[in-house]
This record gives C-alpha cells, sequence and structure tokens, in this order.
C-alpha cells in the first residue's frame, strides 16, 4: 500500500460526503448567526450555551449528522458497484474502512467544532473583569462530549446500515426497547443513555464528565465499528452479504431467519406483558395471591361512582354525602350544572389521594369510605374538575406554570368546606417553616419544574392554598373562578408562561397580582409567629454524603430530633420525575443507596422531617454531590 | 379487473402489512403496557391517545410509502397503466386497501382498549361511541394526509417537516392556537373523559381537512396522466437532500429570529392612577398609598431624564406595593412578552428611602431603554455614577462635599489613586466596595467632569453614553468599537481621559483632607470563611467577621452568601442569603447545611453604618469548596 493511495482514497471519501460537510457547516452556523441577528455579542456569555436546551440541541443535531452519515458509508460502495472498483486499489478492505471512518468522523467533529468556537468568540467579547480565567474546561468538555455523542450515535449507525432500509425500523425499535426497560424499572438501561452525555453537571467551575458511562458507552460503540468492519469485509463475497444483512435480494435463509425473529420477538412480547401483569416479581414462595376484585357501580345526582365490590358496604355516607360536596364546591366557583362527575375508587394510587383528569376523578381504592378524609379529597379533586371546565381545558395547557392555583384552589376549599382546623394548621405549618428558612420564591411557585427541581414540588400545597386564602381575602371569593374562565378566554395571549401569566390571568379577572403577592407573604409572616413553636422544634439537618465501596450515602451530623423523623431520598438527575426518586430506609444514621444505581456523573440527595402535625414531609434543599 | 388489481396488492405488500400489524399491536402492547400491568396514576384512554398520535400516524404513513411511493419509484406503476384499467380506479384500489387494513388496525386497536375499559370500569357506551367517533376521524384525516404525501414521492419527508415547521410557526407567531384545531383539538386531554361530543369546530376541520387531502391525493394521482407522481417518485440525490436539509434548517432559523425580534406588547395595569407625559407612562395602583403623588413624581423625574439625556421615549413604569419589603429592597420583575418596568417596593415602609428609590428606578428604567446595553461593563460605572448624580442635580461648580454623605462614600470607597483600570474592572469594584459605595464613587466622577467643564458638557457626554439606543444585533460591534465614554468626554467635553481622570483623583483628595475625621471612623470589615470536612464529599462552611473601628454598639453585622454558577458573573441581589446577627455575640458563625466538595460560593460580611446611610461589606470572595 502506498501512501498516495491512501490519501487518494481519503480525498475521495471527502469529495464523496462533501454535500455533507456543507450541511454540517450550515447547521453549524446557525446559532452563531442567530446571536449575530438577534442578540447582542458582546453581551452573550457562555451562560445560554450551558443551558441545558442549548446542549440538548446540539446533541439531537449530532445524533441526526451521526446517523445520517453512517446510513450510506459502507453499503453505498456496494450497492452502487463502487466497491469493486475500491478493490481494485493495492489497499485491504481494513484500511478503506479506516479511511471511511475518519474522514466521515472528521466531518462529524465539525459541528462540535462551530458549536465551541463560536461560543467561545462571544464569551469573549463578552467577558467581564469578574471572569478569573476563561472557561477552557467548559467549552472543552462541552464540545468533547459532543463530538463523543457523535461518535457513538455514528458507531451505532454504521453498524445498522447493513439492514439498509430496515435500520430506522431497528433503531426505533431500539428506542422503545429502552423506554419500556426504563419503565419497568431496569436502571442499568440509563448508563446506555447516550442523550444523558448532554446534560450537563457543574462543579464549581468544572463541567463534570461522566467518565464510567462514557467507557461503557464507548466500549459498545468499539464493539459495533468492530461488527461493521467485520461486515464490511464480508461485503461481496459469496455467502458474505446474505448471511445477516437484508439487501435487495433476500433469499431464502433470510425470510426464514426474519420469521423466526419475529415469532420469538412477539413471543418475548407477550411474556413480558404477561410477566409483568401477574407481578411475577413479588410472587415469592410461600406468598399469597387474591383474586381481583369486580367493579361496582352507584350513582347520584352529581357523581357516577366505580368501586370494588368488597367496599359496598361502606359507600353509603360517600353516596349519601357526595352531592353535597359538589354542591358546596359549586357554591364556591359558581357554574352551571354539567354532566355527572365519574370518580373511579378501583385501584390504589402510589402517590396521591386522589386524581383528576377532565371530567373525571381517581381516588385511591385505599381509602377509608366512611372517613370524612374522603369527602375532603372528593371536595379537593371536585375542584379540580370545575376548574378544568371553568377554563376550556387551558389550564392543563398551562400547568407547570398555574399548578399552583390549581392545587392551591383545590386545598383551600377542602380545608374551608370539608376539613377540621386541625388540617389546617398542620399545612399552613408548612408554609410557616418555609417562610421562616425564606425558601419561598415567586419564580419557583409560577414554576412548578423549578421548584421540584430546588425544593419540593409538593409545596404547591400548603403554598398555594395560603396564596389562594391571600386572593379570596382580596378579591373575594369569586375571584379564583373568576382567574381560571380568565384563561378561557379567546383572546388570551398564548405562550405566556411564570408571573407573565398570572399577571395577565389576574388582571383579565380584575384581580392584582403584587396586591395578592403582597398579601401572600404578610399572611406568611403571620404564621411564621402563630406557628412559632413549631418552626423552631423543626431542626435544619445537615446531611454528610458519604462513600462505602458499592453504596453511596448520607449522614445526619446533626442529632436526630426528638420529635419526628428524619428521610432522605436520592435523584440521578435533577429533571427526573419524582416517582423515580430513592427513598431508603436509614441504617443507623445513614442512608445507604446502590452506586449502580447512579450512572451519572452527580446524584442528589434530600434531607428532611417528617412530624405528625405537619401536613408533609419538610425538607432542606436539594444537594447536588459530584460522583 | 379490480380483482386482479386487489390480488396484486395483496400479493406485493402482504409481508409489510404482516410486519406492520404486528408492529402496531407491538406497540400498543407498550404503549398500554404500564396501565395495564400497574394502573397507578395512568388512564388506559388517556395512553391510548398517545398510541393513535404516534403509532397511528407511522403505521399510516407507512401503508402509503408501500402502496404509493414505492409503486411509483420502482416504476411499477406502469405496468399496471398497461393493463386494460383506468388510472383513477388504480388510485382507489390502493386507497381501498390502504384505508382498509389501517382502518382494520385502529378498529382493533380501540375495540380491544374500550374493552379493558369496559372490563375495569364498566360499560360507558357515550364514552365508548366519542372515542370510536374522535379515532375514526382523526384516523380518516391522518391516512388521507399521509396519501397526499406520497405523491409526493421524494419531497414527502421534507413536506412533512415543513408541515410541522409551520404549525410550529403559526402556533408561535400568530394567535391561532394549533393545539385546539382539527385532529388535535380532538386528540386533546379531553380524550379519555369526555362524553359529550366534541367540538364543532375540530371535528369539522378534520373531515374538511381530510377531504381536502383525498381530493388532493385523487388530483396527483391522474394529473398529467400520473406523470408529476412519477417525476416526484425519483429518488432524491445526495445533493438535493442537503439542499432540502438547508431549506428546512433556514425556515426554522427565520422562524427563531423572527420570533426573537417580534413586537412586544404593552404590559398594562387597570385601577391605577396614571401619569402621563410625553414619552413616559407611570403608573400606581390605587391601592398604593398616595398613589397619584407617587405617579407624578415618579413621572417627573423621568420625564427630566428622558429629556436630559434626549431619548426618544422611556418604557411605561409600574410601581406596585409589597409589604413585605424592607425599605431598602425593590425588586424588577421581568414582564413576559410584554414592554415595560414592573417594580415591586414597600412604599410605606418605616425606612423608606424616597431618594434612593428613584435613584435605583432611573438606573432600571435605562437599562430597560437601552435593552440592557448601559449594563456593558465599560459604561456601567456611568450609568450607576449617573442616577446618584441625577438625584443630587444642580450642584454645578459646588465642592463635592455639599453633599456630604454622598462625598463620605465616595472617599471611603475610592483607591488611591483611581485609575482607568478601575472604571475598565468596575463590577469587580463594584463586587468589592458594595454597590452604593461604588455608585458614590461613580458619582464623584461626574461631579468632577462637571465642576472642572460645566454642566452642559456633562450632559452631553452623558447622553452620548447613556442615551443612545442600538439595535439589538451584531452592528453594535462596529458602533461601539470606540469606548463610548473615552470618546465622548473628547467629543463632547474635549477632555483627554487621563486629564478627567487626574482632576477626579485631585478632587477625591480635597475632600477627604476636609473630612478626614468622619472617614477616621468609619469602620473597615474583614471576613474569613474556612470550610471544615465532615466526610471527604461534605463541609460545613465557618466564618468569623472582624471590623476596625468598631462600629455603634447597636449596629447589627451579617454574613452574606450566595451560590455561583460556573461562569463569573454578577452575584444578583436575589441569590444573596443573609445570616442577620446583634451586635452583641461573638463576631462568628456556622452556615446551616451542609456543602459539597466542588460548589462554587460567595461570602462577604455586611454592617450599616449610619453615617453613610449604607452598608460597608468587606468584598465578596469566591470560594471553590475544597
Amino acid at each position: 500500500m502506498t501512501p498516495s493511495a491512501l490519501r487518494m482514497l481519503c480525498r475521495k471519501e471527502f469529495r464523496s460526503i462533501r454535500p455533507f460537510l456543507f450541511l454540517v457547516v450550515g447547521f453549524g452556523l446557525l446559532d452563531p448567526l442567530f446571536v449575530l441577528l438577534s442578540h447582542y455579542p458582546d453581551q452573550a456569555d457562555l451562560g445560554g450555551w450551558l443551558d441545558r436546551e442549548a446542549q440538548w440541541e446540539a446533541h439531537l443535531m449530532m445524533f441526526f449528522f451521526g446517523i445520517a452519515l453512517a446510513a450510506g458509508l459502507l453499503v453505498r460502495e456496494h450497492d452502487e458497484g463502487t466497491l469493486a472498483f475500491l478493490d481494485a486499489l493495492p489497499l485491504s478492505r481494513t484500511r478503506i474502512f479506516v479511511a471511511k471512518v475518519v474522514v466521515a468522523l472528521s466531518v462529524l467533529s465539525v459541528f462540535p467544532v462551530l458549536n465551541v468556537v463560536s461560543a467561545a468568540v462571544f464569551h469573549g467579547l463578552s467577558r467581564t473583569s469578574l471572569e478569573s480565567a476563561f472557561p477552557w474546561q467548559l467549552l472543552g468538555a462541552g464540545g468533547a462530549l459532543q463530538a463523543a455523542a457523535g461518535f457513538l450515535w455514528f458507531s451505532l449507525g454504521l453498524a445498522l446500515s447493513f439492514l439498509r432500509r430496515y435500520s430506522f425500523l431497528v433503531l426505533a425499535l431500539l428506542f422503545w426497547a429502552a423506554i419500556a426497560l426504563e419503565e419497568v424499572g431496569w436502571m442499568p438501561i440509563r448508563w446506555l443513555n447516550v442523550f444523558s452525555l448532554g446534560q450537563p453537571t457543574f462543579h464549581g467551575r468544572t463541567w463534570v464528565v461522566p467518565t464510567d458511562k462514557l467507557l461503557v458507552q464507548s466500549a459498545v460503540a468499539l464493539a459495533l465499528l468492530a461488527w461493521a468492519w467485520w461486515r464490511f469485509r464480508k461485503l461481496g463475497e459469496p455467502g458474505g452479504e446474505g448471511r445477516i444483512s437484508i439487501g435487495r435480494r433476500r433469499p431464502i435463509l433470510v425470510v426464514v431467519a426474519m420469521t423466526g425473529a419475529a415469532i420469538i420477538t412477539i413471543a418475548a412480547w407477550l411474556a413480558l406483558l404477561v410477566w409483568v401483569g401477574n407481578d411475577v416479581s413479588e410472587r415469592l414462595p410461600g406468598s399469597v395471591t387474591y383474586a381481583q376484585w369486580r367493579s361496582s357501580r352507584a350513582t347520584t345526582e352529581r357523581y357516577e361512582f366505580l368501586f370494588p365490590e368488597y367496599q359496598s358496604g361502606t359507600i353509603a355516607p360517600l353516596l349519601e354525602h357526595a352531592d353535597g360536596v359538589e354542591a358546596k364546591v359549586r357554591g364556591f366557583l359558581g357554574g352551571e350544572e354539567t354532566e355527572r362527575i365519574r370518580v373511579d375508587l378501583t385501584r390504589p394510587l402510589e402517590r396521591h389521594a386522589g386524581l383528576a383528569y377532565w371530567k373525571s376523578v381517581r381516588m385511591s381504592s385505599h381509602m377509608a369510605l366512611g372517613d370524612p378524609e374522603t369527602l375532603a379529597v372528593l371536595g379537593h379533586e371536585t375542584v379540580h374538575v370545575r376548574l378544568d371546565q371553568l377554563s376550556a381545558g387551558r389550564l392543563s395547557d398551562v400547568f407547570g406554570s398555574m399548578r399552583m392555583f390549581h392545587e392551591g384552589v383545590a386545598t383551600y376549599v377542602e380545608h374551608r368546606f370539608f376539613a377540621t382546623n386541625e388540617p389546617l394548621a398542620r399545612s399552613r405549618r408548612v408554609a410557616a417553616v418555609m417562610r421562616s428558612r425564606d425558601e419561598v420564591k415567586v419564580e419557583e411557585m409560577v414554576d412548578s419544574d423549578l421548584l421540584r427541581r430546588r425544593r419540593d414540588a409538593d409545596l404547591v400545597y400548603p403554598l398555594g392554598e395560603v396564596f389562594i386564602a391571600a386572593l379570596v381575602r382580596r378579591h373575594g371569593d369569586d375571584a379564583p373562578a373568576r382567574m381560571a374562565r380568565a384563561l378561557a378566554r379567546p383572546e388570551a395571549p398564548k405562550d405566556l408562561h411564570g408571573v407573565g401569566l398570572w399577571q395577565d390571568t389576574m388582571q383579565a379577572a380584575g384581580c392584582r397580582w403584587p396586591g395578592v403577592i403582597d398579601e401572600f407573604f404578610a399572611e406568611l409572616d403571620r404564621l411564621k409567629v402563630e406557628h412559632r413553636e413549631f418552626v423552631d422544634s423543626v431542626p435544619r439537618l445537615r446531611g454528610v454524603f458519604v462513600k462505602d465501596g458499592k453504596r453511596l450515602g448520607v449522614r445526619i451530623a446533626d442529632p436526630w430530633p426528638a420529635k419526628g423523623s428524619v428521610v432522605c431520598r436520592f435523584r440521578t438527575d435533577p429533571e427526573i420525575d419524582p416517582r423515580f426518586y430513592e427513598s431508603p430506609v436509614p441504617t443507623g444514621d445513614t442512608f445507604w443507596v446502590d452506586r449502580a444505581d447512579y450512572p451519572g456523573s452527580s446524584i442528589g440527595f434530600q434531607v428532611g422531617v417528617r412530624r405528625f402535625d405537619a401536613s408533609q414531609t419538610i425538607y432542606e434543599p436539594w444537594v447536588e454531590v459530584r460522583l | 379487473m379490480i380483482r386482479t388489481l386487489l390480488h396484486k396488492e395483496w400479493i406485493q405488500h402482504r409481508a409489510a402489512l404482516a410486519v406492520l400489524v404486528v408492529l402496531v399491536w407491538m406497540g400498543w402492547t407498550l404503549a398500554m403496557l404500564p396501565v395495564l400491568a400497574r394502573g397507578g396514576e395512568l388512564v388506559l384512554l388517556d395512553q391510548f391517545r398517545n398510541f393513535v398520535l404516534v403509532y397511528g400516524i407511522l403505521a399510516a404513513s407507512w401503508i402509503c410509502h408501500r402502496l404509493i411511493a414505492l409503486e411509483y419509484r420502482g416504476r411499477t406503476q406502469l405496468f399496471l397503466e398497461g393493463l386494460p384499467v383506468s388510472r383513477p380506479a388504480m388510485v382507489v384500489v390502493k386507497y381501498g386497501v390502504g384505508m382498509t387494513v389501517f382502518l382494520g388496525l385502529l378498529a382493533g386497536t380501540t375495540l380491544l382498549t374500550l374493552a379493558f375499559q369496559t372490563l375495569r370500569h364498566g360499560l360507558d357506551a357515550s364514552l365508548s361511541a366519542m372515542v370510536a367517533l374522535r379515532v375514526g376521524a382523526v384516523g380518516w384525516f391522518f391516512f388521507n394526509l399521509c396519501f397526499v404525501m406520497a405523491f409526493a414521492g421524494r419531497y414527502r419527508f421534507a413536506i412533512w417537516i415543513g408541515l410541522l415547521l409551520t404549525l410550529l410557526a403559526v402556533h408561535e407567531l400568530t394567535a391561532v392556537r394549533v393545539n385546539e384545531v382539527g385532529p388535535f383539538g380532538l386528540m386533546d386531554q379531553r380524550f379519555a373523559f369526555e362524553q359529550g361530543w366534541p367540538r364543532l369546530g375540530a371535528l369539522g376541520s378534520t373531515l374538511v381537512g381530510g377531504t381536502l387531502c383525498l381530493v388532493g391525493a385523487l388530483a396527483m394521482g391522474w394529473m398529467r396522466e400520473g406523470s408529476v407522481a412519477a417525476l416526484l417518485a425519483e429518488n432524491m440525490s445526495h445533493r438535493e437532500k442537503v439542499m432540502v436539509a438547508l431549506v428546512l434548517g433556514g425556515g426554522v432559523f427565520a422562524v427563531s429570529v423572527l420570533d426573537e425580534r417580534r413586537q412586544k406588547d404593552p404590559f398594562d395595569l387597570p385601577d391605577a392612577a396614571v401619569d402621563s407625559r410625553p414619552g413616559v407612562v407611570v403608573k400606581v395602583p390605587w391601592e398604593v398609598t398616595d398613589a397619584s403623588r407617587r405617579a407624578r413624581v415618579t413621572a417627573d423625574h423621568l420625564s427630566a431624564v428622558r429629556q436630559f439625556l434626549d431619548l426618544p421615549s422611556l418604557p411605561p413604569v409600574f410601581l406596585v406595593g409589597r409589604t413585605d419589603f424592607d425599605g431598602r429592597h425593590f425588586e424588577r420583575g421581568t414582564l413576559d412578552q410584554a414592554e415595560g418596568v414592573h417594580v415591586q417596593a414597600n412604599f410605606s415602609a418605616a425606612d423608606w428611602d424616597e431618594e434612593r428609590f428613584h435613584s435605583w428606578l432611573i438606573r432600571e428604567v435605562l437599562l430597560a431603554t437601552t435593552r440592557q446595553r448601559a449594563a456593558l461593563e465599560s459604561r456601567r460605572w456611568v450609568l450607576e455614577g449617573f442616577s446618584s448624580w441625577w438625584m443630587a442635580a444642580g450642584r454645578g461648580a459646588d465642592p463635592l462635599d455639599t453633599d456630604r454623605r454622598l462625598a463620605l462614600r465616595a472617599c471611603y470607597g475610592a483607591p488611591r489613586p483611581l485609575t482607568a483600570d478601575h472604571l475598565n474592572r468596575w463590577l469587580q469594584f463594584r463586587e468589592q466596595t458594595g454597590p452604593e459605595i461604588a455608585a458614590a464613587v461613580a458619582w464623584s466622577g461626574l461631579r468632577a467632569l462637571e465642576r472642572r467643564k460645566g454642566g452642559d458638557a456633562l450632559r452631553e457626554v452623558l447622553r452620548r453614553t447613556l442615551g443612545v439606543v442600538r439595535p439589538v444585533d451584531g452592528r453594535v460591534l462596529w458602533m461601539d468599537r470606540d469606548g463610548a465614554f473615552s470618546a465622548a468626554l473628547e467629543l463632547a467635553a474635549g477632555m483627554e481621559r487621563d486629564a478627567w481622570l487626574a482632576a477626579w483623583n485631585e478632587e477625591i483628595e480635597g475632600v477627604r483632607s476636609r473630612l478626614e475625621e468622619p472617614l477616621a471612623g468609619l469602620p473597615r470589615i474583614q471576613c474569613t470563611v474556612s470550610f471544615e470536612p465532615l466526610s471527604p464529599e461534605s463541609r460545613m462552611l465557618k466564618y468569623q467577621v472582624h471590623w476596625e473601628p468598631s462600629p455603634s454598639p447597636r449596629a447589627a453585622w451579617s454574613f452574606l452568601h450566595a451560590e455561583l454558577s460556573a461562569v463569573d458573573t454578577e452575584i444578583l441581589p436575589t441569590s444573596v442569603q443573609r445570616e442577620r446577627h446583634g451586635h452583641g455575640g461573638e463576631p462568628v458563625g456556622t452556615l446551616p447545611g451542609s456543602m459539597a466538595v466542588g460548589l462554587r460560593i460567595a461570602t462577604t460580611a455586611a454592617i450599616e453604618v449610619p453615617a453613610l446611610g449604607c452598608e460597608v461589606i468587606a468584598g465578596w470572595k469566591r470560594h471553590d469548596v475544597r
């Protein structure tokens, strides 16, 4: 092999994928062009580039580029009959493969390079004296992770490319399988999530690279690359193409193999369905299983209840008082009578006493139907239903911004009309503690995701109740209903969120956001004084992060409180849904979790105190620790 | 002959359609798995809605791809055209076959889902009927859409993406709510619960849209004896693909730029006292004490500032009350997609300082007017100096210590000597001295210029520095290439920067000599922190404060801290947390909670100094927790 032949080959490859290079450069220049056309370039520091969304977009581009470039890189030579010309050159298939991969990866790397260079230039123009050193590490790590993601997707695309037009189908199946595995709780799948590389984690001035995860994924990518190399070597050989890949001609062997694979897949799928459906994992030796009870139905004037037959003897009090609940809710929120609300009591709920969906309500089957608390929950959920109706469904569209309103009105009505004073005090104690810690922030109250990331999404209940109480005091009992209707008005501006949405809605409803906010904080201050004894009795807990072999833990540094119990929960990522939080039982004074379940570069923990005289656990803010 | 055509389609596509049937049912299983297996908080019919929207569209798209796109791309339709069968019959047969398979799949999955729903919750005939109606209408629409798209041949994917982007653009840039019209309106969150008729508008537009798509597909199939469809079905070249991708990318880009540059709507505050002047509007809600007077006084200030700086107009200003604030804290809110300066403050606080508020407000209004351009470090000191100078304007050639408090602050904070480097690194200087002290230092610079060159020269310099509104794009790199203040100083006041700096230092030294005694009594404060290890990964922060000379016995001191981001930016007042201490105890403390190693935190200590009328700080220090 002569160097000139290899050079020629590289040049030929480069010519061949030159249009793709234009594409990569074109898309790579869009971002800087956007800044130049719609921002001050000397006031566009690195903050925007480090944003999660910006990184996600860049990684999405790497996914598209990686897969698209790999799709025809090897197999096109065979399909278009040009492989024979390459074979005539004094070059082995391995060298051809290497040349193709190197040129393709060079073209792919242009995007992260452009991305990083433009970010560096804008940041350079926007630097202030506060910056002690240029953030090379941030830029380098971000760019390197983009490039790594490009390599990983490219390797996968190359391995799948031999399936020709079926490759995208297989890719989709792989995605769905990954989602299904995560859904059924198989956590190791997270180690293979390439998109998670685009979720920046910072510690100080450092972008923490998830080295372990990257190593695992790189190993898989190299294996895929080796597979692609092996397939490429066999490409065009007699029998080499037909054995595994699906080309234009389909020998009978392929048809048989495909049919067999399809049957196995269907069988596996059905087995999975049956396995999960029967919850085999819980069928330990000696465990007891019970037959499922059938559903029964009962209707009142305003509700239609579905309940397990075994509750038919206890549902009478609920049926007797249910219409009264609806009448009170309607009396408060106004509006016409509508069709019956369907209440499903047939299934247990994992994290809530009740849930509302448009004109339906679900309440946990574990509730004692004769208990007044059940009526309170019914009232709470009925409020949600009516608010959704009054807002013509718009409240659901802006749930993230208006969750405090939704839950606040429901909790307010629940306490005002259906509960005793004690539950209200329990809820308000939580609000008082948060205020005394200066942890009630307006920007978090109007952004459910932000509240969840920083503190506790469930704070919308106690804080929302106090807020709605302030709203009602300022603007009257009909203020919540007016707000819900204001959301439904046809001329309501779209795409508003956060404080802007609240201000617009309240303004349209004849209410005043600043006045209510003012009243809200004044009320919180009053509660702080009223519940001073409780507030003082809830200690600030100091969680100390520790490692022990394959375990990660949080030790409580302070003496455990005399009242209540200490809890600690963990999360892999600030963005994940709370149902994936892990809340272990402590061993001694430490809460332990398995390292294997936390494949990222950081872990979040949050300690809290659970008290019987408070409506919910009172948490400290989340702490993120680098792993 | 129709039967022969049907037989041909069956032979040609049976394997692919069988795979499709398997995949759709697998998809149904996957989508329904969490609900069927666990129940929990998920709703069966709501999951089915997701299934229809994802798998339904994919299935329709694949069927049409097989029946139409592949036929034309492979040019096998030419064989069919050779048969004694009309072209319309050929297209209709294909449509019939595809629609039968597709609706069969939808019907099967819908029936099974409703069966599960009935098993679990009992039969609800009206809900089931509405679900079937919605699924049927939406399925019909999407199949027809996919059918017409299949005739677009090699451009169909580009058109799909273009269609999606257009819908997004319409939703973002116009008043139309795309999620409430047509098939999206039928498949909204009410799908799983609504027993009544769906909105007629949504149903009607879905049916009309579906019909139009069908008509379009038939037209494409018959147009010029099907040659248009045949031409479009040819494979796309590599370059063509790249071109299409770039065009689509450009479309996204154009929409993004348009969205970014969209004119913001004015914000409004009803039921408020309003004071309007040319280019100035101030609104204060009636519930704020003395709302009319407050609106008038603020409008007076702002109107005068506008005229002084020769600005065409200022954004509307809204002043609202927050009684939980103390009199020293003010807050400017962010207006979402609206123009204006929305401010909250406690106007009736016991320690309310009117002058301080207006100084702060002028700064915020100028920042909004210049679209944050005045926040650039090179002109930031001018902005801060101007807002202080404005509140004590009209002193002319009077010595600086006519405004004793400002002069004291300036002498307390000004370095010896004050150099151009301090101005170039203004944010750093400000972080070390505190905002009030830094503003007073900047004020002294403007006063020095006023005393040397007169009020008109100062006004011209300020007008050229702060009174210019630049377009929000890259042209500013060219327009602002000369340092704004230095250039203005030379042009308007005919003074070199070094000469002015020398004059400034001279003025400050003069004041210092006159205020030597009170200056000597002002405390200098120092703060040290340590991070005590709790474990290899966790730390506890301890702090100790020292001041000299000791302030009055009643003065309270505070430890301030703020978490820092990865990039070094200003420490915003809203990010600062305070540990307040009485003067009596030991000047030490510990922060509650623990800190992870690697965290970045800024710390300082502050003490109230009555003689200065503000807090002095120890200077912020930025730490990496180790």
